[in-house]
């Protein structure tokens, strides 16, 4: 369905007009596409797949399909929310065939950007990174959806298909439970 | 770990939590190859979509090509007996009916079989 410009959020417009980029040419404005959303899919697809290596492969997915078929990402009502749907079902079918045993150990091979001045606060952020992988799939995009992309309880259930009741309070339940999980490893920190 | 939550966790510290989750949220970036992969991928794309274009370009030639000579064959074939010649049994047979039919030798039966595929009716130029 096509929307009009006024209806996009402004994250939207600029996906949708490198999306517009890629069709006039694919293999150069796909970079474009790249830098613009690339951090933000990346650490989406992370939450979903505990592990850096399958998001990179999800979102390696996600952009060749998107410059097979821009139009898609045209066409969509939110491009961006449809990048995400994108990128969260190529994480999906990723984690479906991966095996059991590789989800033993979630987020051990995250690549970080951690300047060494800040190497306190980034032990700050591992441990959120660690209490999000040890959240069920479902809760931790949520919470990425949320909080990192800012979007409200009803987009949320739009782009991951549930009703709006739920989400809130998956959402609600998975803050309880990353509030436990961060004090256990504070603990954890403590005791050593 | 000092601005992780507190111990006893009630409601006003969910905004904490959150403020400490939105803080970590570009704590994770894409590795440095990706870019050039996701870009090589689509580049091969391309160089796929290229060759299959000319594939396709070259199978329409090809049928429109088979189509145009089977057309010209089968026009050609409808048409054949214009085109070929009776074999000297066969000469030699319609002589004898023309040399029976008119009263005259075999040898002038010829002569008129020969007009005949020349173009003309037979017309009977017996003596």
């Amino acid at each position: 369905m096509q929307t009009t410009d006024t209806n996009l959020d402004s994250f939207s417009q600029q996906v949708r007009s490198c999306a517009q980029r890629v069709c006039e040419n694919r293999s150069l404005a796909i970079g474009s596409l790249y830098d613009l959303t690339s951090q933000r899919l990346i650490r989406f697809a992370v939450t979903i797949t505990r592990s850096q290596h399958d998001a990179e492969d999800a979102l390696h997915a996600s952009l060749v399909r998107v410059s097979e078929t821009p139009e898609l990402l045209l066409k969509a009502q939110q491009p961006w929310h449809y990048l995400l749907q994108m990128v969260r079902n190529d994480a999906l079918q990723i984690l479906r065939r991966r095996k059991p045993t590789s989800q033993l150990n979630p987020m051990h091979d995250l690549v970080t950007d951690c300047p060494i001045d800040a190497v306190a606060l980034a032990e700050t952020h591992r441990a959120v990174w660690k209490a999000l992988g040890k959240l069920p799939s479902e809760q931790s995009e949520l919470v990425v959806l949320k909080i990192w992309e800012e979007m409200t309880f009803q987009q949320i259930a739009e782009v991951l298909d549930i009703p709006l009741a739920t989400a809130s309070s998956r959402y609600r339940y998975a803050l309880e439970k990353l509030a436990v999980y961060l004090r256990q490893q504070r603990e954890e920190v403590v005791y050593e | 770990m000092n601005s992780l939550p507190p111990n006893h966790w009630n409601e006003s510290d969910f905004a904490e939590l959150e403020q400490i989750i939105a803080d970590a949220k570009g704590y994770v970036v894409p590795s440095a190859d990706l870019r050039p992969r996701v870009i090589d991928s689509v580049r091969e794309i391309d160089v796929q979509h290229v060759h299959l274009a000319k594939l396709r370009n070259l199978i329409i030639c090809a049928v429109l090509l088979w189509m145009i000579v089977m057309a010209v064959f089968f026009q050609l074939s409808s048409k054949r007996k214009q085109f070929t010649s009776p074999t000297s049994s066969e000469v030699e047979q319609k002589s004898i009916e023309y040399a029976t039919q008119n009263g005259y030798s075999k040898d002038w039966g010829m002569v008129d079989v020969f007009r005949e595929l020349r173009g003309g009716n037979a017309p009977n130029t017996s003596p």
